[in-house]
């Protein structure tokens, strides 16, 4: 099964002073099973598109297949809780949304919501605020006592305890620490080899390089490209002159080449820089 | 002593525990800052950076204020003093949406000097001036909730700068930026700070701003663990790697090529010099 957009459009205050194109005219198709990253500027309609997967938003105009749903402008709101069940949005900042008296009832409260018994609730949550990385005494403690970081992990947490399908995430791993960064990014990695859909709305390329198999460039609401990170970077004129950036690894890269030391293919990681480096310092001494 | 009046903020053995915690927060710190210098204060979540810049103004008070010793611009911070030392201190925080009171941008940036009993007249003359030198003159009259994250943090330094402290604190202020945003706050900071002789803390853990620093001091469990130049503190990876923070790029880059048998000299840790040194290696062979 894919996910498809077929021609959607988004309309905000349509027929108002204020109308303005969110999405225009966005066509694409995602493997399930991949790790997808939703990269583009603020204001580039990445948000409008995230809310379109579970139908926070139903498109204005045009198709949206997700998760054997099919949505369009004129569907109701019947059947979307069992959408958004398998499809779960996880916005920035989601520590802000925590409101029980303990860790494990924020925890608990997704998984209960979508029918699960009080049991296998609390076993869920359990089992989920120790594979984000939390420590188990803190199922009791209240959430406003934890670290920001803390909070960010349990928040994450009470949206896979009840295993999405697809999960799709805006910048989740802002304002941690980079130990708690890369903590998080392999938390995703694991939760898509473990076969979820895992889609990353993020600023950060290294990222995109690191995990990412799918890329969908959005500006100005539209799509504006749609490839693997390997053929997104490719064009270092085209990033930018869309303001784009490369991962550090190309930059430094394009630095080599510009100093005459040419590298074969275009590194995106940090293995791939080193490995292209010392092939060449190899060949160069044969 | 001299060395002590170029100083603007020192602490002398500080030490805070938040209520019911089994461990201070900040633990028998001292430390001293340079007047008109750029100081980043380093550590993973919860090492005590925040502490520090909240003790600094005087939102949390040291356990014992007769054993700690905070001096900021020649004032000790007591009780009588703390609204005289919040005059020499502005503190940017890390999320843009938590710090704003007025509906409008000018508003905003007025809301210090009302609180001061600034003469209308003045304040007028001081909110455009401080709009203006964040560069955002044009949105004066714009509701701060239509604003980018990179322009509400522009406004809130504006805010600061009505105030005109000594020392501007930037608390995790560029984190939940995107990398536009974040490079704008920071070359606007380098700009403010040269043009009103501000002292500059940024607490962060981005190896990228805090190497625009002229001192790092780095945090962890809420000691200082070391101090010095970011060439000093950079180089130490196995340091880095064990409090949890970013390998600068050079030095994550020279790593993996020791271990695919290429060896490059320790000091090339600028991105331009490892290019040089890697190219010879090329021509060489």
């Amino acid at each position: 099964m894919s996910i498809k957009f077929e021609n959607v459009s988004y309309v905000y205050n349509p027929g108002s002073p204020l109308e303005s194109l969110g999405l225009d005219d966005v066509n694409f198709t995602l493997r399930e099973g991949d790790f997808i990253a939703l990269i583009g500027h603020t204001g580039s309609g990445k948000s409008t598109l995230m809310q379109h997967f579970n139908a926070l938003l139903k498109p204005s105009n045009g198709k949206i297949s997700i998760a054997g749903y099919e949505i369009t402008p004129e569907t109701g709101n019947k059947g979307l809780k069992e959408l958004r069940r398998k499809v779960s949005l996880v916005f920035q900042f989601p520590e802000a949304q925590l409101f029980e008296n303990t860790v494990l009832s924020d925890v608990e409260f997704g998984p209960k919501n979508f029918g699960f018994s009080a049991e296998e609730a609390e076993r869920v949550a359990r089992k989920w605020l120790k594979q984000v990385g939390l420590p188990e005494d803190v199922a009791e403690k209240s959430p406003f006592d934890l670290s920001g970081g803390q909070m960010r992990r349990v928040a994450i947490a009470g949206v896979m305890a009840y295993e999405p399908d697809i999960i799709c995430l805006d910048e989740p791993a802002a304002g941690l620490d980079p130990k708690g960064r890369i903590e998080m990014m392999r938390l995703f990695k694991d939760y898509q080899r473990q076969g979820h859909t895992v889609i990353l709305v993020t600023h950060n390329m290294d990222d995109v390089a690191d995990y990412a198999d799918d890329v969908l460039v959005m500006e100005h609401g539209k799509l504006i490209a749609h490839d693997a990170p390997q053929a997104v970077f490719k064009d270092r004129d085209w990033l930018k002159h869309h303001h784009l950036d490369e991962p550090h690894p190309s930059r430094f890269a394009a630095k080599l080449a510009a100093s005459g030391c040419k590298l074969a293919g275009n590194p995106l990681t940090m293995t791939e820089l080193a490995d292209a480096i010392a092939q060449r310092v190899k060949e160069a001494a044969e | 002593m001299s060395a002590e009046k170029d100083n603007i903020i020192a602490f002398e053995h500080v030490t805070f525990t938040y209520p019911d915690a089994p461990r201070p927060a900040v633990d028998d710190l001292s430390f001293a800052i340079k007047k008109g210098a750029w100081t980043a204060l380093i550590g993973h979540n919860g090492s005590g950076k925040s502490t520090v810049s909240k003790l600094i103004n005087g939102l949390l008070a040291p356990d014992d204020m007769d054993r700690s010793k905070i001096v900021v611009n020649g004032i000790k911070l007591a009780q009588e003093t703390v609204w005289d030392v919040r005059e020499q201190v502005g503190i940017v925080f890390q999320n843009p949406d938590n710090q704003f009171v007025g509906a409008t941008v000018a508003d905003d940036v007025a809301f210090g000097l009302e609180n001061r009993a600034t003469p209308r007249s003045e304040m007028v003359k001081i909110v455009a001036q401080a709009v203006s030198d964040v560069g955002m003159a044009d949105y004066a009259g714009a509701e701060p909730s239509n604003l980018s994250g990179g322009q509400k943090q522009r406004v809130a330094i504006a805010g600061i700068l009505a105030i005109k402290p000594k020392v501007i604190i930037l608390d995790e202020a560029t984190s939940m930026l995107d990398p536009e945003g974040k490079q704008q706050i920071l070359d606007l900071v380098k700009r403010i700070k040269d043009e009103n002789d501000l002292t500059v803390i940024s607490i962060t853990h981005d190896i990228d701003e805090a190497s625009l620093a002229d001192q790092v001091l780095v945090m962890d469990d809420g000691k200082l663990i070391d101090q010095g130049t970011p060439e000093h503190i950079f180089a130490q990876v196995d340091l880095l790697e064990r409090i949890g923070l970013d390998i600068p790029f050079t030095f994550r880059l020279k790593q993996l090529l020791q271990e695919r048998g290429i060896d490059l000299p320790r000091d090339a840790d600028k991105e331009d010099e490892l290019v040089q040194e890697i190219c010879q290696l090329n021509s060489k062979m």
